[in-house]
C-alpha cells in the first residue's frame, strides 16, 4: 500500500511552476477551479475507500483461511497489475478518451466490490472469489490512474501545479492516517462493510468525473512504437545511466520489504488476537510518520548532503534488528514507522532525479 | 517514465508472497529477517556505489540537462 502509493505519486510531472508563481496562484483561488475540486473530492471519497479495502483484502483471506500465505498471494494479487498493466494502460490513456476510461475503471471496481461484498454478506467468499475481485478492482486502478494523470493536467493551470500538488498531498494524508483504521474498524463490526463503503466511493467519484467540464485528453503525438520495442527502449536508456541503473534497483528492493513487512505486520497483528482497527492503527502510525518525514524533507534536504538522502531509508531498515532481539508486534510497526520516516525524503530526491535525467515524463 | 515505473514495481508484488510463505512456514524473526536483510545490503552496495557518492548536486544536472537540450 505505502510503496504502491510512493511509487505511482499524484501526477507525473508536476513538480515544475516556480515557487514564485505559486505564490501568484495561491491555493485558495483553487477552490473556485470547479473541476480541480470536483477531481479532488471524487479522488479523496475513491481512495480512501480503496485504502481501506488494501486492508481488508488480507484480513479477509486471513478469516476465510486462517492462512498466511494466502494473505499474501491477495496481497500480491494486489500489486502485480502495476507490474503488468502499467504501460498498456498508459497506451490506452493516450489512445481513448480518458473521462471514459476512468469511469469505465471505476464502474468495473465497483461491480467487483460488490460482489465480493454479497458473498462475504452470504457467508460464501472463498479465496478465489477474494483474489479475482482483488485483481480486477486493482487492474482497474491502474487504468484509472493513467486517465487521471491528464486529467489533473487537464484542469490545473501550469501556474498552480505547485498549489494543487500540496492540496494533493493533504488529501493523501487524509487517506493516510484515516482510511486503514476506519476499513479495520468496519471490518470489525462486519466483514462485507469495508468492501461496500469502497464499491459506494468509486460511485462519488464517477458522480464527479460526470460533472467536470474540462477535456481530458492533451494534444500529444502518439508513440506508435509496438509497447515490447517502447520497453526495450526504455530498459536500454535506462542501464546507460549508473544513478538511474543503481536507484532502480534500490527502489525494486525497496518495494519488495516494505510490501511484504507491511503483510507481515498486518498478520502478526492478527495472530496476537488484536482488532482490525489495531492493526489499521500500525498502518495509520506508517501513514503519520510518512507525512512528518515529508514535513521535515525541506530541513533535512538543507542539512544532509544528497547521498545520505538517497540511503536514509535503506540503512534504517537496520531498525527490524529490534524485532529479531525482541519479537512483537508493536516493535516490528514501530521500526517500520521509523523506517517510514525516511519514505518521503529517498523518494522525493530519487524522484527529482529520475524527471532530470529521463526525457518526455 | 512508464518504463521506469514498471521496472521499479517488478519485485514488489513478491514482498507480501514472501512474508505470507515464510510466515506460514518459518519464524516471524526469519520472515523479517528475509524480507529486511535485501534492503541493509542494498544499503551497504549504495553507500559503495559511485553513482551514488558521486552524485552531482540537482541544479548542476538540471543545468547540464536543459544545455543538451537546447544544444
Amino acid at each position: 500500500m505505502v510503496a504502491a502509493a510512493r511509487l505511482i505519486g499524484p501526477v507525473g510531472g508536476v513538480t515544475r511552476a516556480s515557487p514564485a508563481s505559486a505564490a501568484r496562484f495561491p491555493a485558495h483561488r483553487l477552490r473556485r477551479n470547479r473541476d480541480f475540486v470536483l477531481l479532488q473530492v471524487g479522488r479523496l471519497f475513491s481512495s480512501f475507500g480503496s485504502n481501506m479495502s488494501r486492508l481488508a483484502y488480507p484480513l479477509l483471506a486471513l478469516a476465510v483461511t486462517g492462512s498466511a500465505a494466502d494473505a499474501g498471494y491477495v496481497s500480491a494479487v494486489i500489486f502485480a497489475p502495476m507490474l503488468v498493466f502499467n504501460l498498456l494502460a498508459g497506451v490506452a490513456a493516450d489512445r481513448f478518451e480518458r473521462r471514459r476510461l476512468m469511469i469505465t475503471s471505476d464502474v468495473v471496481a465497483a461491480l467487483a466490490l460488490a460482489i465480493l461484498a454479497a458473498a462475504v454478506a452470504a457467508r460464501s467468499a472463498h479465496l478465489w472469489l477474494i483474489l479475482a475481485v482483488a485483481a480486477v478492482d486493482s487492474v482497474a486502478g491502474v487504468f484509472f490512474r493513467a486517465g487521471q494523470s491528464g486529467a489533473f493536467r487537464a484542469v490545473v493551470p501550469l501556474p498552480q501545479i505547485v498549489a494543487a500538488t500540496s492540496v494533493v498531498q493533504a488529501r493523501l494524508s487524509i487517506v493516510r492516517l484515516g482510511a486503514a483504521p476506519l476499513g479495520g474498524a468496519l471490518f470489525a463490526v462486519t466483514r462485507a462493510l469495508p468492501f461496500v463503503a469502497d464499491a459506494m466511493s468509486y460511485a462519488f467519484s464517477t458522480g464527479s468525473l460526470l460533472l467536470m467540464r474540462a477535456r481530458f485528453q492533451e494534444s500529444r503525438e502518439l508513440d506508435r512504437a509496438p509497447l515490447r520495442r517502447q520497453l526495450a527502449d526504455g530498459i536500454s536508456f535506462f542501464l546507460q545511466i549508473p544513478f538511474l541503473r543503481t536507484t532502480m534497483l534500490m527502489v525494486a528492493v525497496s518495494n519488495f520489504s516494505v510490501t511484504g513487512i507491511e503483510l507481515a505486520v498486518i498478520v502478526l497483528a492478527k495472530r496476537d488476537g488484536l482488532p482490525g482497527a489495531a492493526v489499521g492503527g500500525f498502518i495509520a502510525l506508517t501513514g503519520a510518520t510518512t507525512l512528518l518525514g515529508s514535513v521535515a524533507s525541506p530541513l533535512l534536504r538543507r542539512l544532509l548532503p544528497m547521498r545520505r538522502i538517497l540511503l536514509a531509508e535503506y540503512w534504517a531498515a537496520v531498525a527490524y534488528a529490534a524485532f529479531v532481539l525482541w519479537p512483537s508486534v508493536y516493535v516490528l510497526a514501530a521500526a517500520f514507522a521509523a523506517q517510514a520516516f525516511c519514505f518521503p525524503n529517498t523518494d522525493s530526491a530519487v524522484a527529482a532525479y529520475s524527471y532530470a535525467l529521463i526525457p518526455d515524463p | 517514465m512508464s518504463t521506469s515505473n514498471t521496472m521499479r514495481v517488478l519485485a514488489t508484488p513478491l514482498g507480501p508472497l514472501t512474508a505470507g510463505l515464510l510466515l506460514t512456514s518459518a519464524s516471524p524473526r526469519a520472515t523479517i529477517v528475509a524480507l529486511a536483510a535485501p534492503t541493509v545490503a542494498i544499503a551497504v552496495l549504495g553507500s559503495l556505489s559511485n553513482a551514488i557518492r558521486n552524485v552531482p548536486p540537482l541544479r548542476e544536472l538540471a543545468d547540464a540537462t536543459s544545455s543538451a537540450t537546447a544544444g
